[in-house]
């Protein structure tokens, strides 16, 4: 399984030269201070650095020009205050095609997220949501704000099981309902369904001043549209409809094209709304996608 | 057609398996993706049939089907050719119920004209062949197409005062066997009609004749002890509702008892009377009118044993002892004496002027040589050489095995001594068994008449009190019915219908029957006459010097109830195999010609599956 993977010490080692993108910081307050590890204003010094022009000269260090007569600039560590949660698609569609592992690829990106936002100290808890007969079914983990309590998440994702309907739109609007402050939400999900809902959904979060990142996640076999040919009765894994097929060439050059424009339905949307939108297609690419397409695609820098 | 029995049915699910098997095998793989939203777009041609059938399904289907229907014995129906007649046995049934009347006409009648009707409606060149059954069965007409002879056979069937017979069933079917349709008229069927039916020859089918009717018969006639003993007659009725009904009685003609009596729904009533003034035969008689007349007349002997004498000659005190209680208990107050000859200084009986003025009734004797003592009937028991019989020696031990009328014993009864002796040709043996050593079988009681009188004879040691041993009861009840038969009146005797009568006789006899009709019998060679009485009433056999009075009672529970079957006709197919034998120019089996389809089909099918890797292989070279 993927999500092993996200355990892996070698692999945390990695990540923690990776700091998620954040745009909009919140300064905590009082006695809620929080400490980044990100240069910035704030109170507590960090370190001493040669002046440079365009240094604010606020920051420069008066004693030492006295002492050495040398400009030198203080910098602080920054002060912030951010809520991150992970959101992850809980559905059965995760699940298939059972080859691809995708549901093993969307925890070890959400965990591989989470450790990313944890190194920031940053308040970080994963979401997982999906709709069983018209119940939703919504678990959340703690909030976990240092990486020493990165391992605490484990069982949580171990014991997340897909199962029911995408309920984007129900997920959301139980995630608001909880009134938290804003933060950042990443989620994770293969948006196997309609536009429109995935569209309220995320509009939904924007307009509370949440930060959204979307990672779409899609199996390799599934986004390639490798099926073996042949007449099959096809079943739909959320909702149990049949259809009929026979797979042959031709269908399956259609299903490829439904396929892209899914993706670009979802990318589309996601730059309008200056959505950061990573693509996960295949788990056995997931090194490379958080190493190296999280950072082109401005999810962590 | 035996193709709904549970069995054949099991055969031809065999159909629906294989069409299951092919349904199953048509469907389509299942494959379960994240969502169909992928495929919306997607429109692709399936065939949506499931069941797609080639041409090993038909070649299958056709193997089982023709197997299951030969396992059915599938068979052709043929029009029968018109240049084969066809062959018809009418069998009447002629027991007492069909003489029933059913408004003013006779069942039997009926019956005739349902038969008539068959024969008016056969073919030309049919043969018809009539049979009658009741005590026995009689071949009324062999097979003819004379159409006349058969309706004069049909109209000569006679109704007897007997109750019909299964076995006398069983043997007019047997007499059928070389008809191919049988026809039955009767009432009602024997219980094991349905058996016998289906084993036949032929079809046999069967057609009721009347309706139920009710009926009053005289169950039975005790006619008591004349001067001391009341008698009763039993009335038994089977009808659905209270019948009133009126009893005659009559001794020797004279009006002894008339009254009416009401008796209940298949129940019984008694008309009790006398003591009865004398002896002499007794006649009951039911003057209501009812469907069945046989039933209603009972006659039976009044007997008197006040001036009868009995002499008993025995050297053994116990035995004469023993037999004067039992003849005392048979007939009361008739004057019995014993006497031991051998005796010193006993009276020769012989001499004696008291027994010599008139002879006894009755004279019996014990292990002695025959005594001649003027007597109406004589009992020798275990006699000695010398008698009337030729005695060859004494067995140790002896066994009684069988008593006529009874037959086999459940158990055999150990005698002890016993006399082995040869039974003149002009006796009965009414009793035999075992007698050691040496081991060999033997006439232990015999009875028959001759120039003296009625003679018996019982070779068995009546001694140390044998007939009042609770274990030996057989032997006394045979000692009993032999007294009883030496006893009973001479010239008259009391019989139910259809028993064998057989009469001593010198010359040929005249027997003159109740219907009045009249026939010669003649003497067999052991000088009896004999004759089987089929109705009630009186029949006189009159020979030199002999005048015989039979008087015929007929009472038979289940014939003079006259319930008829509930269904109107049945029918009886005969088997399969028999039909083909029987029948072959109508019925044609096919189970052959289905095997051989199967094996066709099967073969076809093998060839279809050999030649296609062949072409396989050729295609791809």
């Amino acid at each position: 399984m993927v999500e092993e993977r996200a355990f892996e010490a070698a692999f945390l080692g990695r990540l923690d030269r990776l700091i998620l993108a954040v745009k909009h910081v919140r300064a905590a307050r009082a006695g809620q201070r929080t400490l980044g590890r990100v240069q910035g204003p704030g109170l507590e010094l960090e370190n001493f650095k040669p002046y440079v022009q365009g240094d604010d000269l606020r920051f420069l260090d008066w004693n030492v020009l006295g002492r050495l007569d040398e400009l030198m600039i203080r910098t602080h560590r920054s002060e912030r205050k951010v809520e991150i949660s992970i959101v992850l698609d809980a559905s059965a569609s995760m699940t298939l095609p059972v080859d691809d592992d995708k549901a093993g690829l969307a925890l070890a990106l959400a965990a591989a997220a989470a450790y990313i936002g944890m190194s920031e100290n940053d308040a970080v808890r994963l979401v997982a949501f999906s709709q069983s007969s018209g119940r939703l079914a919504f678990s959340a983990s703690m909030f976990h704000h240092r990486r020493e309590s990165y391992p605490e998440l484990r069982p949580f994702i171990k014991s997340l099981r897909f199962h029911g309907e995408t309920a984007l739109d129900a997920g959301v609007a139980e995630l608001l309902s909880q009134r938290r402050v804003r933060g950042v939400i990443v989620l994770v999900s293969d948006f196997l369904v309609s536009p429109a809902q995935y569209e309220r959904a995320l509009s939904r979060l924007l307009a509370a001043g949440y930060e959204v990142k979307v990672v779409h996640v899609m199996g390799e076999s599934e986004h390639s549209g490798a099926f073996p040919f042949g007449a099959y009765r096809v079943y739909d894994s959320e909702t149990k409809e049949m259809r009929e097929l026979r797979l042959d060439r031709r269908v399956l050059s259609a299903y490829r094209q439904r396929v892209e424009r899914l993706v670009s339905q979802v990318k589309e949307f996601c730059h309008k709304n200056a959505i950061a939108y990573v693509p996960a297609f295949g788990a056995a690419s997931f090194e490379t996608i958080v190493m190296q397409e999280f950072p082109r695609l401005g999810l962590v820098r | 057609m035996g193709l709904f029995e549970p069995l054949n049915i099991l055969f031809g699910l065999s159909l629906a398996v294989l069409v299951a098997v092919y349904l199953f095998a048509g469907r389509q793989p299942k494959l379960t993706v994240p969502s169909l939203m992928l495929f919306d777009q997607i429109a692709t041609q399936i065939n949506k049939r499931r069941f797609r059938s080639d041409l090993f399904f038909w070649l299958e289907a056709a193997t089982l089907s023709a197997l299951s229907l030969a396992a059915a014995g599938l068979y052709l129906k043929l029009a029968p050719t018109q240049t084969h007649p066809r062959r018809w046995a009418l069998i009447f049934d002629a027991g007492a119920a069909m003489g029933a009347r059913e408004g003013s006409v006779e069942r039997i009648a009926l019956a005739k004209r349902q038969a008539l009707a068959i024969v008016g409606g056969a073919r030309a060149g049919d043969q018809f062949s009539v049979i009658s059954y009741a005590v026995e069965a009689h071949d009324v007409l062999a097979l003819t197409s004379d159409r006349l002879a058969v309706a004069r056979a049909i109209e000569s069937v006679r109704v007897d005062d007997t109750a019909s017979r299964a076995a006398a069933f069983t043997a007019a079917l047997s007499m059928a066997r070389e008809a191919d349709q049988i026809e039955v008229f009767a009432a009602r069927l024997p219980p094991s009609a349905a058996l016998a039916a289906r084993a036949a020859s032929a079809p046999v089918r069967f057609d009721r004749v009347g309706s139920q009717q009710d009926n009053l018969a005289i169950a039975a006639l005790d006619p008591g002890r004349p001067l001391s003993e009341p008698g009763y007659c039993a009335v038994r009725s089977f009808a659905a509702h209270s019948v009133d009904c009126e009893v005659e009685i009559d001794l020797d003609g004279r009006p002894v008892e008339r009254g009416r009596v009401t008796v209940a729904p298949y129940s019984q009533a008694v008309v009790s009377f006398g003591p009865l003034p004398a002896a002499g035969l007794l006649r009951a008689a039911i003057l209501t009118d009812d469907a069945l007349a046989a039933d209603n007349v009972r006659y039976a002997y009044a007997a008197s044993f006040s001036h009868r004498r009995v002499l008993i000659l025995s050297a053994e005190p116990a035995v004469s002892d023993d037999l004067a209680r039992i003849i005392n208990a048979i007939g009361p107050g008739a004057a019995i004496r014993t006497a031991d000859p051998t005796r010193p200084g006993s009276s020769d009986v012989r001499s004696e002027p008291v027994l010599g003025a008139t002879p006894y009734d009755l004279l019996v004797t014990y292990d002695m040589p025959a005594m001649h003592v003027p007597a109406a009937a004589i009992l020798e028991i275990f006699p000695r050489s010398g008698s009337t019989f030729d005695v060859q020696g004494t067995a140790a031990s002896s066994e009684l095995d069988a008593v006529a009328g009874r037959g086999p014993l459940l158990a055999p009864v150990a005698l002890g001594r016993a006399r082995v002796l040869s039974v003149a040709e002009w006796m009965t043996a009414t009793a035999s068994g075992i007698a050691a050593p040496p081991l060999r079988s033997i006439s232990l009681a015999a009875l028959g008449r001759d120039g003296r009188g009625r003679v018996g004879v019982i070779a068995f040691d009546v001694s140390g009190h044998l007939l009042f041993d609770p274990d030996r009861l057989d032997a006394l009840t045979l000692t009993i019915d032999m007294l009883k038969k030496l006893l009973a009146p001479v010239g008259i005797r009391i019989v139910a219908t259809g028993a064998r009568v057989s009469v001593p006789v010198r010359a040929p006899a005249r027997l003159t029957a109740p219907d009045r009709s009249v026939m010669t019998l003649s003497p067999d060679r052991e000088h009896r006459v004999s004759f089987r009485p089929l109705l009630t009433g009186h029949y006189l056999i009159e020979s030199e010097g002999v005048v015989e009075n039979v008087f015929a009672n007929y009472f038979d529970a289940s014939e003079s109830n006259l319930t008829v079957a509930a269904q109107p006709t049945r029918e009886w197919p005969h088997s399969h195999t028999q039909s083909v034998v029987a029948d072959s120019e109508r019925v044609r089996p096919l189970s052959a010609f289905l095997v051989g389809l199967a094996l066709l089909a099967f073969l076809g099918e093998t060839v279809l599956l050999a030649a296609r890797p062949r072409r396989s292989n050729l295609a791809g070279n």
